[in-house]
């Protein structure tokens, strides 16, 4: 556990780096997922290698719809160009708070298979995630949590409702 | 406790003379045989529940019909209660030849009437095809009656109902393993995020798998129980791994940093695993290396392939569709043959093979609610198992 701790650092050090801590705003190249499949900015950082395995799972006071929610297409964990700025908000309250810690909840519409929409709740949660450190926000900062489609926002059977359940929420944890 | 011996001593003989002939299965698989079950004298009470529950599992088993006079096997004996006792002596014959196939004697406790039914029903399958029964087998399955989703155990035709968890969370994913299926896994919300757990059933003790933060979801102990494959999203995004032992350390099996995965099952010889992956951009089956490699797309037909099951026999089972419907499909992992198995509109999802390789329980959705069904993947038949009182998802049978 040791050793994929010191691997966790290294990666952040890493992810550190490559962004230079920089305040910038990601370059936004449209939503081409041949690019980047999660929609992550090339100066952003790629799910898949901020891992969270040296950490305990955050707890405390939940404090819930400070932000507003990020939207995904259906089977798709990438960020859409209109979304950005939601993650935004975001990344400048975590920037004017760093004490703050945040779980970004990913959920899915009720469609397809339940046990594949956890995993896919994940990753829009991930994404969201590696987009926040891409803006700056530590990655020790920020977990998440996936719910597929345990809860949904809305009880609808329609693209109305699935539109409002494929998301990802932020909770602030104190 | 139940007992079970041979009734008579000559009876015995008479099994074990008979025993080469005893695996020929005389029909196709999906012609049934005739069986006569008017010479069982039951008494009242606990042993015409006994007559009820073996008749409706020879009727389950899909080998067989029950029939009146000039059935191909007859069922004679005695089935009585005594001081809370319940015995059943059964005879099985095959009326043409004459032989004798089984000659047994079935007792226990009255409230154990069913189980004793169900032991019966099974050694008769044995007898006549070979094949093993699922009579005695159990199901454990999602329901959500409470209104939070918990764990329920139920017997193969859907009675004797018991609610395993009272978590008051989101319990998910439920599979039998280990030896006698002395435990499930399953992944909870009990401590607020998904984690991976595993409860020993006889006791209820409980013990947390994996709680990294992120996701810890889907874990299937292995054939011999020395292992747990899993997905987690520890090392940032969700991949599927081995825990070696259970509650132990854990090893990558798959890299696919653009992909999820979810959804592993063991083959047979515990060499290899099945699993979901959206590496081609939606979620197809591959099977893997347990120790790791590149794993193998073996769907190639349909939008969304989900939900494997990998049977007793070598075939997988599993969801085949996309967006609120699906069907089940039957995949030869060796020549990629896949059979289609269809029915009506419905959705059918999450499906489990049952012990003889040949019955599939699985999530029926219709009008959005949830059923669990018996579907015999050979003659097409199909039965609800648990419906109403809510909803049931996720239908894992006893290996």
């Amino acid at each position: 556990m040791r050793g994929t701790k010191a691997l966790w650092v290294g990666m952040l050090a890493a992810a550190l780096a490559v962004t230079g801590g920089c305040r910038s705003k990601p370059k936004t190249g449209g939503t081409d997922s041949s690019l980047n499949p999660l929609g992550v900015a090339p100066t952003g950082v790629g799910v898949g290698e901020l891992g969270m395995a040296g950490a305990e799972p955050f707890a405390g006071t939940e404090l819930r719809g400070r932000f507003q929610p990020v939207y995904f297409a259906y089977d798709s964990a990438a960020i859409a160009d209109a979304e950005r700025s939601k993650i935004e908000a975001v990344a400048d309250s975590m920037r004017a708070n760093p004490a703050r810690r945040l779980v970004i909840e990913g959920h899915c519409d009720e469609r397809g298979s339940n046990e594949y929409n956890l995993a896919l709740g994940e990753r829009r949660a991930l994404a969201i995630r590696a987009y926040l450190v891409g803006l700056g926000v530590p990655a020790d900062r920020i977990q998440t949590k996936s719910f597929g489609e345990e809860q949904p926002a809305a009880m609808g059977h329609n693209e109305e409702a699935w539109r409002l359940n494929r998301r990802g929420e932020f909770v602030i944890v104190e | 406790m139940i007992r079970i011996g041979s009734w008579a001593a000559t009876i015995w003989a008479a099994l074990s003379v008979t025993a080469q002939d005893v695996v020929v299965v005389r029909k196709g698989l999906a012609e049934k045989a005739t069986i006569d079950l008017a010479g069982l004298a039951v008494g009242g009470g606990p042993p015409t529940v006994f007559m009820q529950v073996l008749r409706s599992d020879l009727d389950r088993s899909g080998w067989f019909r029950v029939a009146g006079g000039g059935a191909e096997f007859r069922v004679s004996g005695d089935v009585a209660e005594a001081g809370g006792q319940v015995t059943a002596r059964l005879t099985l014959t095959d009326a043409g030849r004459g032989a004798v196939l089984l000659g047994r004697s079935y007792s226990g406790a009255a409230p154990q009437v069913r189980a004793l039914a169900h032991r019966a029903a099974d050694d008769i399958v044995k007898a006549v095809t070979g094949r093993e029964g699922f009579a005695s087998s159990r199901l454990v399955v999602v329901g959500n009656r409470t209104g939070r989703k918990e764990l329920y155990i139920c017997d193969s035709d859907g009675q004797n109902l018991v609610q395993l968890t009272q978590d008051r969370s989101i319990s998910l994913y439920p599979r039998w393993g280990g030896a006698d299926n002395e435990f499930i896994t399953y992944t909870s919300y009990l401590r607020g995020y998904p984690a991976a757990w595993r409860i020993r059933v006889t006791t209820g003790e409980r013990h947390m798998l994996a709680g990294f933060p992120g996701l810890n979801a889907g874990p299937a102990l292995s054939p011999d129980g020395r292992a747990v494959a899993l997905i987690l999203s520890r090392d940032g995004n969700p991949e599927l791994y081995v825990q070696s032992p259970p509650g132990g350390g854990f090893a990558r099996v798959t890299r696919t940093p653009t992909a999820a995965e979810s959804s592993p099952t063991w083959s047979p010889d515990g060499s290899q695993i099945c699993y979901v992956s959206d590496e081609s951009g939606k979620p197809q089956l591959y099977i893997v290396s347990r120790a790791g490699g590149p794993g193998r797309r073996v769907t190639s037909r349909g939008v969304e392939n989900v939900a494997p099951d990998w049977g007793p026999d070598g075939r997988i089972v599993f969801a085949t569709g996309g967006g609120s419907r699906f069907r089940l499909a039957v995949l030869d992992p060796s020549s990629l043959a896949s059979t289609l198995i269809g029915f009506d509109d419905a959705s059918y999802e999450d499906p489990s093979w049952a012990r003889n390789g040949r019955h599939v329980a699985c999530a029926r959705v219709e009008g959005h609610r949830s059923a669990i069904w018996l579907i015999d993947t050979v003659s097409g038949e199909r039965i609800p198992l648990l419906s109403g009182s809510g909803d049931w998802f996720s239908p894992d049978w006893t290996k």
